[in-house]
């Protein structure tokens, strides 16, 4: 614990230099207006400014992609309640109630609350990671090749039991994924892997040029189809400041939405997301009159809110302390950490305890400038929605050429960006959700070697991965979740109203 | 009859995860003691062959399904328009160099696909060409291709 507040003033010392609050600010401006725009998420946002982070110091680099991580986040819900368009995903669950708020006239308090409680979830978030990641990373030295792998498959399980829609739908996204991660030169024998003789598929399908395609051109391919009729609700700055009755009304589901964001944080996959509807929920439940969630309840915008912001403080714990990223956007930056030879992971915050405590000190002052920037400057982010998409999505699609073209110099790779702009186009038609494929692209690689490396210790035993207490628990709680998924989809069947 | 889309999506993922398990069944496979390169992607796409089959055989025709009566893929121009746009600028991104590419390709998604008038099109195209090259290659020092341009 000591340790832990030693840690977090000399990540103050760091994340307090002026380049560094100038890269903080910069994350968190630039996440603001990613998270407002609809069709740019989080992970857009970070591969655009990962080049620019090449001539950075390491620290400045992973300050800057974390502060546009959250920053999205705070971002994504004046959308939401303004136009009943989420910015982002996780915010999805904001319009039910922000938006029936702006519709009577409530849309400052909605817009406050939740500034607030992002602010409140995003603090308490960044408080449980000084404390538990150490630990978490003590804990992890004692790891071997068989409980890696273990965790890994674990992450995997997590992703299809909790991940939105199809469990099957979801699997198949992880286990496509962790094979087009094994596509490249084999690591230990050299072996080309169906590269076609492309050489620049040796060193693997990039995870960047993946992403952009999949979330970015796909994403603009899936929006022309859609026709979005906007009206965007303008609030008056006198009318930012929510009354006495809902003030009260909010601590109770901020307080209950930073602990549940955290925890849910921690799980793999689109945390964020279920954080959000999983306290929504849980306000639901509490409520005396869950019949008025939907109208415009402040409970509804308040628990959420907090949630998908305290998750990202929560996401940030696995890819930490123990190198596995648990979202698309931790995984883009544990690439511009390796990009700078820092290799995520238990050792992190011996090696190169700056980074470590840099960036959580970081995100304290990151979570102040944005309840700065989202209160009195909202009226000027609502201004960017009046850009018509049809201006907007040429411009992206530019962006996502110089965002991939700039990482490897490779016109291959912008290749590899259209081309899974086009299958993330057809996955979405046939409702796949594309972040399972995303994740388990870039754990791939790392989960054969640990399956390769514990087999080739065994000796050929499959029993070194239910041979250590750590890996039993890990691989039943596996086994466990393997059946609930098996076990779900065959009860749904049974039902003739629902399917897959 | 109407179209069952899961079932369709999860044929597509069949047929891909058969051609993983003959494609890296060419490959050593090696022993259990020392795990080939083809040990993995196999397992994989076996593994995949069987979730999508259960998916196939799983799959039932959704409400959206039942109910649609426009086809399936919608509109497809615009998007048929964005990729041919987006695979050009691809093609001539090195060889052209990318300021003139980006403006092109602006200049072409501007007029072809978001049908401004010809002259705002081109205003916004080489507008946003040059901003892109000011920002992120000026300012932000990214490396780009010159192109004929050097």
């Amino acid at each position: 614990m000591i340790d832990a507040f030693i840690g977090m003033g000399q990540g103050f010392l760091i994340a307090m230099t002026p380049q560094n609050l100038y890269y903080c600010f910069i994350g968190c401006l630039f996440g603001t207006i990613v998270g407002v725009l609809p069709g740019i998420g989080p992970l857009a946002g970070i591969s655009l400014l990962l080049p620019a982070t090449f001539g950075m110091q390491p620290v400045s680099a992973l300050i800057m992609l974390a502060g546009i991580y959250y920053g999205a986040m705070y971002g994504g819900s004046t959308t939401s309640i303004l136009m009943n368009i989420p910015g982002e995903a996780a915010s999805v669950v904001t319009c039910i109630d922000g938006y029936q708020m702006a519709r009577k006239g409530r849309a400052g308090a909605a817009l406050f609350i939740s500034a607030w409680g992002s602010f409140i979830g995003g603090n308490l978030s960044v408080l449980g990671i000084a404390l538990l990641a150490p630990a978490l990373a003590d804990f992890a030295v004692k790891f071997g090749p068989a409980e890696m792998f273990a965790i890994m498959i674990l992450a995997m399980m997590l992703v299809g039991y909790v991940g939105s829609g199809s469990v099957l739908k979801t699997m198949c996204m992880v286990v496509l994924g962790l094979f087009l991660g094994t596509i490249g030169m084999d690591i230990m024998t050299g072996y080309l892997r169906m590269t076609y003789g492309v050489k620049e598929l040796a060193d693997g399908i990039g995870f960047i040029p993946v992403a952009m395609g999949l979330f970015g051109i796909g994403e603009i391919l899936s929006s022309t189809q859609d026709t979005l009729v906007r009206e965007v609700l303008k609030p008056k700055l006198r009318e930012l400041l929510p009354n006495r009755e809902e003030l009260r009304r909010s601590w109770g589901p901020i307080g209950r939405g930073s602990i549940l964001g955290f925890f849910i944080g921690l799980l793999p996959g689109a945390a964020h997301i279920i954080a959000g509807f999983a306290s929504y929920a849980l306000e639901k439940k509490l409520a005396v009159r869950p019949e008025e969630f939907g109208t415009g309840r402040i409970e509804g915008v308040a628990g959420p809110e907090t949630a998908n912001n305290a998750a990202t403080g929560g996401a940030m714990i696995p890819f930490l302390s123990l190198g596995i990223p648990s979202g698309p956007a931790t995984a883009v930056m544990m690439i511009a950490l390796l990009i700078h030879g820092i290799k995520p992971g238990p050792l992190l915050i011996q090696e190169n305890p700056e980074v470590f405590w840099g960036v959580i000190a970081s995100m304290y002052i990151g979570n102040v400038v944005l309840l700065i920037l989202n209160l009195p400057l909202v009226g000027i982010f609502v201004n960017l929605l009046r850009i018509p998409f049809r201006l907007l999505f040429p411009i992206i699609l530019t962006i996502c050429l110089i965002g991939v073209y700039s990482v490897n110099a490779s016109p291959a790779e912008l290749w590899i960006m259209l081309i899974s702009g086009i299958v993330g186009f057809v996955l979405r038609r046939f409702q796949f959700d594309v972040a399972p494929l995303i994740l388990a692209l870039i754990i791939g690689p790392m989960m054969e070697l640990a399956f390769r490396q514990s087999l080739m210790m065994s000796g050929g035993s499959f029993k070194v991965f239910v041979g250590s207490p750590i890996s039993v628990t890990l691989i039943s709680v596996s086994a466990l979740l393997l059946m609930g998924s098996v076990v779900r989809p065959l009860l749904a069947a049974r039902s003739p109203k629902t399917h897959l | 009859m109407n179209m069952n889309t899961d079932r369709v999506g999860f044929g597509t993922i069949f047929v891909l995860a058969l051609y993983g398990v003959v494609s890296s069944s060419l490959m050593p496979m090696g022993r259990l003691q020392e795990p080939g390169p083809g040990f993995f992607p196999l397992a994989l796409s076996a593994i995949l062959l069987i979730l999508s089959g259960l998916g196939i055989v799983s799959a039932r025709p959704s409400a959206q399904d039942l109910a649609r009566s426009e086809p399936f893929w919608g509109d497809m121009k615009t998007p048929v328009k964005i990729v041919l746009a987006t695979g050009l600028a691809v093609l001539a991104f090195e060889p052209v160099g990318f300021l003139i590419t980006s403006s092109c390709f602006l200049v072409s998604l501007f007029l072809w696909v978001s049908r401004y008038p010809w002259w705002k099109a081109v205003v916004f195209g080489i507008a946003g060409g040059f901003s892109g090259w000011f920002c992120f290659v000026k300012l932000l020092g990214v490396p780009m291709p010159g192109g004929f341009l050097g």
